[in-house]
C-alpha cells in the first residue's frame, strides 16, 4: 500500500516486498498486473526564464507475482517485475543537450523464494534475486561541423547479476503482524555496450569513432524494508512501512571505452554520489462490502539525489505519493485490483557542481495500474 | 450504497488531481533593469567589441561579437536595437601582424609539414584578404564602435579615420566613420547618445608590443600617461551624459594562447642530432648544449645567443616548418627572432604595464560608478577550465573551444562567455538581473 506491503500478508506480492509473510496467505494465489505510468517533468532555465517540458512518456512497469502454499510449513514464491524502470527525454536541441538527450534504465527482478512458518507467529523466507538490466543514453558532443552544430553519443547496453532477499513476519495476534525484508544491492555490469558516435567531423573520427564499445556499471541499491499492520476494527486494516534504501551505492557513472579512445574515458566520468534515502508510507484498508476492498495511501519519497549534483537525465527531489485503489472479488478466488496513484515532486532548483548545469525542477507522475488476483 | 459512494469518491478525486496538477508548472522568472536604461546601447573597444576572429574581420565573426550577444541579452530589459557595421564578406580581411600584408579569415584545414606529415591546422579560407570587406557603409551611426587595433590614443584622434593619412590611418574606422577625417570613434559614440556603454580598451597598447615580439622597432607600449589622459577624459565624459556602463580590463598575455601554445623547449632532437649540434655553440657565451629528447629554443640575445628559459614565450607566428626543416632555433647560424619571443624582461614590462593600466581602468570606473568587468582574473580562471551546461572551455588551442584560430581572439562561444562576465559584473553593480547568454548557441570551431 503506497507502492510496498512488507508488514501484513495480503496478496502474493509479499513473494516480491517479504517473502516471510507468504506462510500466512490463506491461499495459494498468483497475481498478475501492469501499471501505465506518466510522468511530466519541466525545466525553467535561469537563461530563458522560460519553462521547458520534457517530451510525454508512457511506462508500462508490469508484476507477476506467485505465492504457492505446499503445505501448512514451507510455500515457494516467484516473483518477476520491474522495479527500476525510469527514462527522460528532452528536446534534442535543447540547452542541456551536452548532459543529455534521452536517458533510459529497465530492469527485471526475477526471484524465487522459499518460506517457512517457524511457529503460529513467525514466518520466514528467502531467496536470490536474478536482476537483468538495460541502460541507454544519448546526448550532444560538442564539436562542430559544417554541416552539423554538434555531434552524438548514444550509448546502449545491458547486464546482469544476482543478488538476494530474506524476509520475516511475525503475527502477533489477529489485529497486529509486523515485518523486516532485505533485498540486497545488485551490481549490473555492463560488459561491450554500444557506442554509437554520429554527425562528428571526418577530422575527429578517430577520437570518436562511429561504433565503438564501452563498459559501465549500474548499481541497484540495496532496501530494506521495516513495516506494520494493524486492524483497527475487522474492516479497517493500517499499514505503515518505512524502506532506507542504500542509494549510497550509487557514487558515480563511468563510462569506459577501449584504451584507444582516452579522450572519451577522460570525459565520460559523471559523479552521481547519491545518498542513502529513505521512503515512509501509510496505507489504509477498508473492506467496504464481502466484495470490495478500498485503499488509500500516501508516502513519503526522500531523494538520494544531494543538491550539487541533480541532473536532468534524472531531475530528482523529495516526492509525495497519494493513491487510491480498490479490490473487488469477482467470485471467491478471482479479483480484480485498479488503483490510481499521484506522484508530486517538490520543486527543486540546483547548479550541478559537474556540468554547471542550473535551474528548477518539477515533475508530476499519474498512474494506472490494473492487476488479476486468483486464490487456489 | 456505501460501495457506489466510494467508487464514485474514487474517481472525482482521480479528476480533481487531473485537473489541478496533470502537467507541472514552474513560475516563470522576471528579469530585471532595477532602473538602468539599456535601450541605446553602444560599445566602445578595439578587434575584441569588434567580433574579430579567427584572424579577420568577417560577417559571421562580427555576428558572434560580443556587443552583439549581450545586445541579445539586454532585450530580456529594456534593450534597443543595436546596429553592427557589418562587413558584406565571409572571406573577411585581417591585418597579419607578421607580414603586414591583408589576409582572409583562417579556417581549420589540413596541412602538409616540410616533413610531409599532415595535420590539423588553420589555414587561409583565400589566398588574400577580401578588400570588399573595407568598403565604406558610413553615414548612419552604429553601435558596435569596436575598431580592430585601435589604442587609447586613436580613440578620439581624427586621423585615425583619415584615408588622405595613411601613417595614421585605420581602415577598419575609416569604413564606418561617419566623416572619414573628422569624426572619431568617440564623437561617433557620443553622437549617438548612448544610455548604456561598454567600453574595453587597452589590451592593443601593451598586446601590440608583446604580438610584435616584445621588438622595440616593430611597436611600443603605450606610456602610461597617454594612456591615462586619452582613456580617462573618454571615460569622464561618456560618464558626464549620465549613462550607465561597464569597464573591462585587459587581460594577461601569458593566458591567450597565442603565447602559450608552442612550449619554449618545442626543440625535439635525437642524441646524434644534439651532439651535432653541441659542436657548432663549443665556444658560446652562455654555454650552449642540447640533449636527446625536447630541448629549449636557441634565441638572439642581444648581438649573442641563448637557449630559452622555462617561462619565456614562443609566439603563434613561429614558423615550424623553418624550426623542422631549415634550423631556426637550432642552427647556430639561425637563433630565432626577437619578434617570435618573448623573453623574461619583455614578459616583465608587459606585465608591469598590464597591471598599472587595470589599476588605473578599476580606478577610473569606480569614480565614475561603472561595472568593472575583470576580464584579468577571468582569463587567469579559464586555465583551469570552465564549464558551461556540460561543455568545457580552456585556453587551449583549437581544441579548448573557446578561442579562435589566431589564438588571440575568441570565437563566438568564447566572446559569449565574455558578454556573460559583463553581465555578471553589470548585475553586481546595478542590481539589474539580465540573464546570462547560452554560451552553447553560439559558433565554436568548425573541423572538417
Amino acid at each position: 500500500m503506497g507502492g510496498s506491503l512488507t508488514g501484513v500478508a495480503l496478496d502474493a506480492s509479499v513473494a516480491f516486498f517479504n517473502p516471510g509473510g507468504m506462510v500466512f496467505l490463506p491461499k495459494s494465489c498468483v497475481l498478475i498486473g501492469g501499471t501505465g505510468i506518466m510522468p511530466k517533468s519541466a525545466y525553467l532555465s535561469p537563461l530563458t526564464g522560460t519553462q521547458t517540458d520534457m517530451e510525454s512518456q508512457t511506462f508500462l512497469p508490469f508484476h507477476a507475482y506467485g505465492a504457492f502454499k505446499l503445505n501448512e510449513k514451507f510455500a515457494l514464491g516467484l516473483s518477476i517485475n520491474t522495479p527500476y524502470g525510469l527514462g527522460t527525454k528532452w528536446n534534442k536541441d535543447w540547452e542541456g543537450r551536452y548532459i543529455s538527450q534521452e536517458a533510459k534504465l529497465t530492469s527485471i527482478y526475477f526471484q524465487p523464494t522459499v518460506a517457512y512458518k517457524v511457529s503460529e507467529k513467525l514466518g520466514i523466507g528467502a531467496g536470490f534475486v536474478y536482476a537483468h538490466g538495460t541502460a541507454s543514453i544519448k546526448k550532444a558532443v560538442p564539436v562542430e561541423s559544417s554541416s552539423s552544430p554538434y555531434g552524438t553519443a548514444k550509448l546502449e547496453g545491458n547486464g546482469n547479476n544476482f543478488g538476494f532477499n530474506a524476509g520475516l513476519q511475525v503475527k502477533f495476534s489477529d489485529e497486529l503482524s509486523a515485518g523486516i525484508s532485505y533485498r540486497s544491492k545488485i551490481k549490473i555490469e555492463v560488459k561491450d555496450g554500444d557506442a554509437k558516435f554520429t554527425d562528428i567531423p571526418a577530422s575527429l573520427q578517430s577520437q570518436f569513432p562511429s561504433t565503438t564499445t564501452f563498459n559501465t556499471t549500474v548499481n541497484l541499491p540495496s532496501v530494506l524494508s521495516v513495516a506494520a499492520g494493524y486492524h483497527v476494527t475487522k474492516e479497517v486494516l493500517i499499514h505503515l512501512e518505512t524502506n532506507p534504501t542504500g542509494w549510497s551505492s550509487y557514487d558515480s557513472l563511468n563510462f569506459t571505452f577501449p584504451s584507444e579512445y582516452n579522450a572519451l574515458n577522460a570525459s565520460g566520468k559523471n559523479a552521481r554520489k547519491y545518498k542513502d534515502a529513505i521512503a515512509v508510507r501509510l496505507g489504509v484498508q477498508y473492506s467496504a462490502t464481502k466484495k470490495l476492498d478500498v485503499r488509500a495511501a500516501a508516502a513519503f519519497d526522500q531523494s538520494p539525489v544531494k543538491d550539487g549534483y541533480v541532473s536532468p537525465d534524472l531531475p530528482d527531489a523529495n516526492k509525495y505519493v497519494f493513491a487510491l485503489g480498490f479490490t473487488y472479488k469477482i467470485t471467491e478466488a478471482l479479483h480484480v485490483d485498479a488503483s490510481y496513484l499521484f506522484e508530486t515532486f517538490t520543486e527543486r532548483q540546483d547548479v550541478n557542481k559537474e556540468t554547471m548545469f542550473g535551474g528548477s525542477y518539477k515533475t508530476l507522475a499519474h498512474a494506472a495500474g490494473l492487476g488479476i488476483n486468483y486464490n487456489f | 450504497m456505501m460501495r457506489s459512494k466510494l467508487v464514485s469518491f474514487f474517481f472525482l478525486s482521480v479528476t480533481a488531481f487531473c485537473l489541478n496538477s496533470c502537467k507541472p508548472e514552474l513560475n516563470e522568472l522576471t528579469f530585471s533593469n532595477n532602473g538602468v536604461d539599456f535601450s541605446n546601447y553602444v560599445a566602445i573597444g578595439n578587434s575584441l567589441t569588434a567580433g574579430y576572429m579567427d584572424g579577420a574581420l568577417y560577417k559571421e565573426g562580427q555576428e558572434n561579437s560580443y556587443p552583439s550577444i549581450l545586445a541579445k541579452q539586454f532585450k530580456y530589459v529594456g534593450g534597443g536595437k543595436f546596429v553592427q557595421p557589418l562587413t558584406n564578406s565571409n572571406i573577411g580581411i585581417g591585418v597579419d601582424v607578421t607580414t603586414f600584408s591583408f589576409n582572409s579569415k583562417y579556417v581549420l584545414g589540413y596541412k602538409t609539414s616540410c616533413a610531409q606529415e599532415v595535420s590539423l591546422s588553420p589555414v587561409p579560407f583565400a589566398a588574400t584578404g577580401d578588400p570588399t570587406a573595407l568598403a565604406y557603409i558610413g553615414g548612419p551611426t552604429y553601435n558596435n564602435m569596436g575598431v580592430p587595433g585601435m589604442r587609447s590614443f586613436n580613440l578620439d584622434s581624427a586621423s585615425f579615420g583619415d584615408p588622405n593619412i595613411l601613417i595614421s590611418l585605420n581602415p577598419f574606422y575609416s569604413r564606418f566613420a561617419t566623416s572619414p577625417g573628422n569624426s572619431t570613434v568617440l564623437s561617433d559614440a557620443k553622437r549617438q547618445l548612448p544610455t548604456f556603454f561598454t567600453f574595453w580598451l587597452g589590451s592593443n597598447d601593451v598586446l601590440g608590443y608583446a604580438l610584435a615580439g616584445g621588438d622595440d622597432a616593430l611597436d611600443k607600449m603605450t606610456p602610461l600617461t597617454i594612456f591615462k589622459n586619452n582613456i580617462g577624459d573618454a571615460l569622464n565624459s561618456l560618464a558626464a551624459t549620465g549613462a550607465k556602463g561597464a569597464v573591462a580590463n585587459i587581460p594577461a598575455v601569458v593566458d591567450i594562447p597565442y603565447f602559450t601554445t608552442i612550449p619554449y623547449n618545442a626543440l625535439v632532437l635525437t642524441q646524434a642530432e644534439a651532439d651535432a649540434l653541441d659542436s657548432t655553440y663549443a665556444t658560446n657565451n652562455p654555454p650552449i648544449s642540447f640533449v636527446a629528447g625536447n630541448n629549449p629554443f636557441v634565441i638572439k640575445d642581444g648581438n649573442g645567443k641563448r637557449q630559452m628559459k622555462a617561462g619565456e614565450l614562443v609566439l603563434l607566428s613561429l614558423p615550424l616548418d623553418s624550426v623542422y626543416c631549415a634550423g631556426w632555433g637550432s642552427n647556430s647560424l639561425k637563433p630565432l627572432d626577437d619578434r617570435y619571443v618573448l623573453t623574461t624582461p619583455e614578459i616583465n614590462s608587459i606585465n608591469g604595464n598590464t597591471t598599472q593600466f587595470n589599476n588605473f581602468l578599476k580606478a577610473k570606473a569606480d569614480s565614475l560608478d561603472l561595472a568593472y568587468v575583470d576580464m584579468n582574473a577571468f582569463f587567469k580562471s579559464t586555465q583551469s577550465g570552465i564549464v558551461f551546461n556540460g561543455v568545457t572551455f580552456t585556453p587551449q588551442f583549437v581544441s579548448g573551444g573557446a578561442f579562435s584560430l589566431d589564438g588571440v581572439h575568441p570565437n563566438g562561444k568564447g566572446y559569449a562567455l565574455l558578454a556573460n562576465e559583463y553581465i555578471k559584473a553589470i548585475n553586481n553593480k546595478y542590481g539589474s538581473r539580465i540573464p546570462m547568454s547560452d554560451v552553447n548557441a553560439y559558433k565554436g570551431i568548425t573541423f572538417p
